[in-house]
């Protein structure tokens, strides 16, 4: 435990903490976040304690949390922290929370043996970034398709052969034929990330024979001026299974009435002439995937997809 | 225009090369296909009766992979004993931003992943990469061939731009002439093309594709080399009537693959990342392979 001043702590969140955790939520970002929501996306099974707190008492003024992620980095299987809801109470800012917080926690997960912490610090983040050991690896740019009025609304289930098919059959053999380095993309991962999600999407597999050859994760935004698809990831053996599961989600979001879809895609990936000939076009608002150093190097060949974080 | 436009105009003009490197590489095999008439002879197709000691020396962990990872499955399928020789340890890869001792390490790890998945004999030399004398590599390959008495002899070249395979491949050459080996020598391409001209044994090997994918891919630090690779196959399956993937080898004897390597180095283009150029890698290097070519018609009139 740590003592940033004489009245916080800075210590692991307790189960205790979720409704003070929650109104520090709804403070901070404008928005509700639901008890359901959160224990799905924070209360996981890891090495160590992945969400830290700065608190007052039973008041809660600041998180610092991470999604403890498997991750294949330098060709082995380790589980990483993915940065996510950094949050301070606004009256609170600028008096070293945040700092104190993101200290205390990366030396716990370095005695635990996590290699490194990824995410997409903020612009609010400051001078802190640097300063806690933030360096970029990557970088993701959205990439963005307009659905009508030129497309059709015919479902596109083939593609040269490979076949779409809603459901997640076979992702555990799809995985040991991709194997990139980044997250270990199998089944447990779709499940928890897409299927298990709070609200969930959709997650379609490419079919090649019996063969998964390629999945993807995708679902349509609750504006109901502008109703978008967002994809989440697209991973494929080869480039006509990407293809495939490109213009297959295209289909289905045209018939859940999206008007647009849109991809956050890593620059220099293999996916960006894909989504190119898919009809995407590349906007210019991007975000930085940085890392911190805890031992075991930064993720510098992992490929990233827009699902690895919370922005989609 | 501001700068974050300008990223945007430049991913797209990235992507675009992309999908134009697709439609080159599309180009290219329709070429190889329509062009296969113009070929002069027919080259031998592979075969394996099932009873052969093979040795595959690779100078890199991968280059196996790379060179003929199907014909070493179908070896191994076959009844073949297959071994294959890593000489180099890798470890000067900078791939994922390892230090040479972690790089070595895993390109090791690895290089056993995709051996099981041949169904091979792995054997690891662990000369260090860039820092290993000729005669330790001659020593060791000596060693190899006196123990396993290899009927077949998969090897690297000198049609090579990559200096540490042409060093093997002369190291090779010595440790044969050593050996007094008769064994058959089979020259493998990675990434530089023998082309038609050298090329006298096929091996279509379209059904195993996915097999040599998988084999490709317990390679994870070499991941940039894959879609090169199936590439290279691809072109030679249109070239010589395959389904989809072939692979070709130049089949000669112990003698003239000695007389080859005391040659002086020639320049040779690889295939790059995107596919527009491949036919330079086609092209550069010629007059040394129809030299080459010379000299492998002499050896064959020879021996009728």
């Amino acid at each position: 435990m740590r003592a940033p001043s004489p009245d916080w702590i800075v210590r692991p969140a307790a189960p205790t903490d979720l409704d003070g955790l929650l109104a520090l939520h709804q403070r901070v970002f404008g928005r509700a976040l639901s008890r359901e929501q959160w224990e799905w996306k924070l209360r996981l099974p890891g090495p160590t304690p992945n969400v830290w707190v700065a608190a007052l008492g039973t008041r809660i003024l600041a998180q610092y949390a991470a999604i403890p992620t498997r991750f294949r980095h330098r060709g082995a299987d380790r589980t990483a922290m993915v940065s996510v809801d950094t949050m301070t109470d606004p009256e609170l800012r600028r008096r070293g929370l945040l700092g104190s917080l993101a200290t205390a926690a990366y030396a716990q997960w370095r005695s635990a043996g996590v290699p490194f912490v990824v995410g997409l610090p903020n612009e609010q983040w400051g001078s802190r970034t640097h300063a806690l050991g933030w360096a970029p690896v990557s970088e993701l740019r959205w990439w963005v398709r307009w659905l009508v009025p030129f497309g059709g609304s015919r479902s596109r289930d083939a593609f040269h052969g490979d076949r779409l098919v809603e459901d997640s059959a076979g992702l555990d053999d799809l995985w040991p034929r991709i194997a990139d380095e980044g997250v270990v993309r199998d089944a447990a991962w779709f499940s928890w990330r897409y299927s298990r999600a709070v609200p969930a999407w959709s997650v379609v597999t490419a079919r090649r024979g019996d063969a998964a050859v390629g999945a993807a994760a995708f679902h349509v935004d609750a504006n109901p001026s502008r109703p978008s698809g967002l994809l989440g990831e697209v991973v494929g053996v080869d480039r006509n299974a990407r293809r495939a599961l490109l213009a297959g989600i295209d289909a289905r979001l045209r018939q859940r009435g999206a008007v647009r879809a849109a991809i956050l895609l890593q620059t220099g990936s293999e996916l960006e002439p894909d989504a190119l000939a898919s009809g995407y076009l590349p906007r210019p608002s991007t975000f930085v995937v940085q890392a911190v150093d805890l031992g075991g190097g930064v993720p510098r060949a992992a490929r990233f997809q827009g699902g690895d974080f919370d922005v989609v | 225009m501001s700068s974050e436009w300008l990223r945007a105009a430049r991913a797209l003009l990235r992507a675009a090369n992309g999908i134009g490197s697709g439609a080159a590489q599309d180009l290219w095999a329709s070429l190889a296909s329509s062009s296969a008439a113009l070929s002069r002879g027919t080259p031998r197709r592979w075969s394996s009766a099932g009873d052969e000691v093979v040795l595959w020396v690779a100078p890199h962990p991968d280059d196996e992979a790379m060179g003929g990872a199907g014909t070493l499955m179908r070896h191994a399928r076959l009844g073949d004993r297959v071994c294959i020789a890593v000489v180099i340890d890798g470890s000067r890869s900078r791939a994922l931003g390892l230090d040479a001792a972690s790089m070595s390490a895993m390109r090791a790890q690895e290089a056993g992943r995709a051996a099981a998945r041949i169904g091979a004999e792995l054997r690891w030399l662990d000369l260090s990469e860039g820092d290993w004398a000729d005669r330790a590599g001659e020593t060791a390959l000596t060693a190899l061939l006196t123990e396993l008495r290899p009927t077949v002899v998969y090897a690297p070249s000198s049609i090579d731009f990559h200096p540490e395979h042409r060093r093997v491949a002369r190291a090779l050459a010595s440790a044969l002439d050593a050996t007094a080996s008769t064994a058959e020598v089979r020259i493998y391409a990675t990434q530089v093309p023998l082309t038609p001209v050298l090329v006298n044994v096929v091996h279509d090997v379209s059904d195993l594709e996915d097999a040599i994918r998988d084999v490709l891919l317990a390679y994870p630090s070499q991941r940039g080399s894959v879609e090169r690779t199936l590439r290279l196959r691809r072109y030679g399956a249109r070239f010589y009537g395959g389904r989809s993937q072939a692979e070709g080898f130049c089949a000669l004897p112990v003698e003239t693959f000695l007389e080859l390597h005391r040659r002086p180095d020639a320049a040779f283009r690889a295939l790059r990342i995107h596919a527009w150029s491949d036919p330079l890698a086609l092209a550069i290097g010629a007059r040394e392979r129809w030299a080459w070519s010379r000299r492998l018609a002499r050896s064959d009139r020879g021996a009728r």
